[in-house]
Parts: structure tokens; sequence; C-alpha cells
């Protein structure tokens, strides 16, 4: 009798708990933790704002407009990852004169935690990317493309955990088809795997053996498409352990992040912010101390303002 | 009694593996708007590319008239580039060219402003260093890419014009002649989709002679043309790409 009426007390709590909105007094408490994770995706070496000359995007992005962004929100907070989602490269005569050079030192500059690759990062071939890795200090993370045997090989990380005090954030990176997108001789002996089965298994991975408490995705394969092609919409429905996928390639502008129900049924976020650094994706994380099981984990809600 | 001792350890467990769960999140876009200031520490860092790159690339090859716009099934500005493409390769390999098409990724920018046209915009038009192959191809084959080009919307041609329903295409006209499956062609094509780059696998395995000029030389090449004959950048939607649907 006594055992019953403990679980209805905590059940009660439980759905208080999920119903509430935003628990400032705690946050205020010191009992919750706050991640603010920044993306870019398909900068296309747009390292200058778009000229004032009439066109559709004039005036807008640059490298060292980002910059100022980043220093305001970094004096802001205090845990801030900054991540990118490929195709850094092509796009403006700075990448046919340098050949990715300069896209490099200043994302450096900027603290990029991480980048994954995109199809336009193999446009000046293997040994093209590679020559320009030391000007990187950030890693590039795929899981899905097989680099034995190719000058990358051993040069690309499939994951990172970046730990901001007790919080563990698990980031990997998965890459688009190759085949029929990037000409055969940009990149060479690189074999493509399946983004989901890899995506799920790093997940996983990071989720049940790291402990992550977060664990994001960096997706190159596209949002969605007309055609049969996987993208980021098979990828959020199938996954699993994925708390967030920051997409890529096609160039989709979102107006906030879409929410998907994954294969456990629980909650996958995706966002995407267009090319050419003309938007900084911005998702601030709360997190609060819960034990296991009481409330279904991974279910972040969506706050306004 | 023995249940009641159960629970109560399980409740000591659990207790234990407290962990951070993501309850909530805030989401916002920064948009980079033109009256943001600029870093110096990266604006340092930019100046003696962008020092350098300036003197090569803000030479003035032509003049435009209007704002071009990319956009499917045809465009003024996909238009434009074909046309010069055409017109080029015909003068390159010193041969009839029937017919050039070019796919919707391949052009790369959204606009094509008015006024002076730099070099340097013309590489962001065209950034690939794409050369421009020459084949000769079947009308069957033509008949495929044709289907493909609908089937993705409408791609960008010159030489040619057809109509787009249900994402089929028909009334394929090239020269001025319906499309006759029969019949060869000579067609200017980037080595990119000569090569079955985004999935123009029905040419892949066709012969062609590469040209030792790419796409954009031609692009180049025909706008400093016009510009040394004192004419503008003109380019308009004729109607040569129709989607009925």
């Amino acid at each position: 009798m006594k055992r019953k009426t403990f679980i209805q007390k905590s059940f009660t709590a439980g759905a208080l708990l999920a119903a509430s909105s935003f628990p400032y007094e705690a946050f205020a408490k010191g009992d919750m933790r706050k991640i603010t994770i920044l993306h870019t995706n398909d900068q296309h070496s747009r390292i200058e704002p778009f000229p004032m000359d009439g066109g559709k995007f004039q005036g807008l992005g640059g490298f060292a407009q980002r910059a100022v962004l980043l220093n305001e929100i970094r004096k802001q907070e205090k845990n801030v990852l900054l991540l990118d989602v490929g195709d850094i490269w092509q796009g403006t005569p700075y990448f046919n004169k340098y050949g990715g050079e300069l896209e490099f030192k200043l994302m450096s500059e900027m603290k990029y935690d991480a980048s994954t690759i995109g199809n336009h990062d193999f446009d000046v071939g293997l040994d093209g990317f590679v020559k320009q890795l030391p000007h990187a200090s950030f890693p590039f993370l795929n899981c899905n493309y097989d680099f034995a045997d190719t000058p990358m090989e051993g040069k690309i990380q499939t994951h990172k955990i970046f730990k901001y005090d007790d919080i563990k954030v698990g980031v990997f990176g998965i890459g688009i088809e190759l085949q029929g997108l990037v000409p055969k001789e940009s990149f060479g002996g690189v074999r493509y795997n399946d983004p989901i089965a890899n995506a799920n298994k790093m997940a996983k991975h990071l989720k049940y053996e790291q402990d992550c408490d977060l664990v994001i995705c960096l997706s190159h394969i596209g949002y969605k498409y007309d055609e049969k092609k996987v993208s980021d919409m098979d990828l959020a429905y199938q996954s699993k352990n994925i708390d967030l996928i920051l997409g890529g390639h096609t160039h989709t502008f979102f107006t906030k992040p879409e929410e998907f129900a994954n294969a456990d049924g629980a909650k996958v976020l995706v966002n995407q912010v267009g090319w050419a650094g003309i938007y900084l994706g911005r998702l601030d994380f709360y997190f609060e101390k819960k034990r296991k099981g009481i409330l279904m984990p991974g279910t972040p809600q969506l706050i306004s303002k | 009694m023995k249940n009641i001792f159960f629970f109560l350890f399980l409740i000591t467990v659990s207790s234990c593996t407290k962990h951070y769960v993501a309850t909530e999140y805030k989401f916002k876009e920064e948009r980079l708007n033109p009256n943001l200031p600029s870093d110096e520490t990266i604006v340092k860092i930019i100046q003696p590319y962008k020092d350098s790159l300036d003197k090569e690339m803000n030479v003035v090859l032509a003049v435009s008239d209007t704002i071009l716009t990319k956009s499917i099934p045809e465009s003024d500005l996909g238009n434009l580039m074909c046309d010069l493409v055409l017109k080029k390769s015909k003068d390159y390999c010193n041969c009839q060219v029937d017919f050039t098409f070019l796919n919707n990724g391949g052009i790369r920018l959204p606009n094509f402003p008015k006024g002076n046209i730099t070099l340097g915009k013309v590489v962001e038009l065209m950034p690939f260093e794409n050369l421009i192959d020459i084949m000769t191809v079947n009308g069957k084959t033509l008949d495929t890419l044709f289907n493909y080009m609908a089937a993705k919307g409408g791609w960008q041609i010159s030489g040619a014009r057809y109509k787009i329903k249900n994402e089929k295409a028909f009334d394929v006209f090239i020269q001025g002649q319906a499309l006759d499956l029969n019949k060869n062609y000579t067609i200017a094509v980037s080595d990119y989709l000569a090569q079955g780059g985004d999935n123009c696998t029905m040419l892949s395995y066709l012969p062609k002679t590469i040209l030792k000029k790419s796409l954009r030389d031609a692009i180049i090449d025909g706008l400093k043309e016009m510009n040394a004959k004192g004419e503008h950048i003109k380019s308009v939607i004729d109607g040569r790409v129709q989607k009925l649907d």
C-alpha cells in the first residue's frame, strides 16, 4: 500500500516538472547547466560580406562580422561550442587563389571547436586538403568515410567529446555520397559508408559508453530531397540517441529547428542556417540534474524568448 | 515487507545515477547584417590576402544593364552563361556545336549585378575549374538527358528548347529542328557533367574531346568580346524552357 502511494506521488511530481514552463528558479539556484551551441554550414569561402550590388544577400555575412558576434556571445556565456557542418570551401576567388588556407586560419582564430567535411572540401583533392590542415586548429569529424590508404588516413577523427563542468557533449560527423557528386580524381580512394547506420553506432557509443549528456551529429548529407536520396529527415526518423542534427549541403534556411520523433520515439532536433555565413545558428540547451528513468531523457522543449 | 525493502534499495541505486538531462532549449538565429562592425583581428588577417586578390579580380570585363537572377526552369543568368559557352565552344573547337546545358548547381551566385562585371564576380558565378568537353551523342541519349533535366525541375540550356510536364521533357527542338532519336548531335558540356557528375550517368561512358578551355574561360572570353564591341550584357528569358505544371 505504501509503495503504491509513493509511485503515484513521484509520477505526479514528474508530470508537474514536465508541464512547467522554464524553471528559472532551478537555474538561479545553480541546479541547472546551460550549453550554447553555435553553428554555421556551407560557408563557401564567403570571407567578406556580399557586396552592396543589389543582389539578394547584399551586405550580409562576413567572417570579421561573425567574429564580433562570437566575441559578444562568449562574453555572456561560459559554455560555448562553435561548430561547422562543411563546404567551408569554394565560392569566391579567395579559394581559387589561396586553396582554402585563409578560411582555415580565420576559423581557427574564431576558435571553432570542430567541423565536418562537405563535398566541396574535396575540391582541391585529398592532398590539397591535407596541405591546408596545419592551418586548422580544430578537428574534422566524420564517421562514414573510410580514409584508409589515402593521404587523409589518420587525419580525420570520428568524434570528439567536449566537457563543460559536469556536462559531456559528444559530437560526430557524417558526409554525403561522393560518387556522382564529386569528381573521382578529387576524392580518390575515399570510401562512402551508410551514414545512418554509422551515425546510430556512433551515437550509441557516445550516449552509453562515453556517457554523453548531449549527442550532436554534424551532417553534410542534406535536409531533404524530392528524389530518393538519404537525407537528414531520414536520419532523424531512423536515428537513436542523437539529440541534435546540425545540417548542411542543401543550403536550407530554417526559421526554427525542426523537431522529429526518432526510432525510439524520443525527440531529435534538426537545424540548418542556409549558406555563406549569412546567419549564425544558436541553440541554448538547459540541463537539469535528474534521476535516470523518472523522466524520458533527451526530450528538450522549445521555449520562446 | 520484503517488497518494501527491495523498493528502498532501488531508490538508493537510482539516486546515485542522477545525471544531466536536456530539458529545455532556446533558439536564435543571428543574422549577419550590414550594420555589424568588423573584428579588427580578423580584418588584419584578411587584409594581405585581399590586397593581392583585389588587384587581380577587380578588372572590369563587361557592363550589364540589369540585374540577372538564377532560377529554374529558365533564367536570364543561366541563358547568358549557356549562350556564352555555346558560342565560345564553337570558336575553341572550330566546329559546329548544336547544344549546351548547365546543371542548376553549377550556377554559384543567386544574382549577377547591374553595372560593372568584374573578373572576381565571374569567378564567384563559376568558381569551378571544369573544362569543356565536346561530345557526339545520339538523339536517344539526348532524349534521356532532356528527361533527366526535366525531372530536376529544368536545367539551363542554349541551342535548344524544351517543355516540361509531369517531370518529363517534350517538344524538344535542337537548332530549331525537332529532336531526331536516330541522328547524332555535337554538344559542349562541362567535364564534370560529362563524367557523370550530378548523376548525368547517360554521358559518362561516351567518347569525348576535352578542350583546354574551361567554362569560366568561355564566359570571360565571351564577355570581353562583347565589351570590345561596345555591347552591354543583355540577357532575357525567351521561353526556351517552359514548365507546364
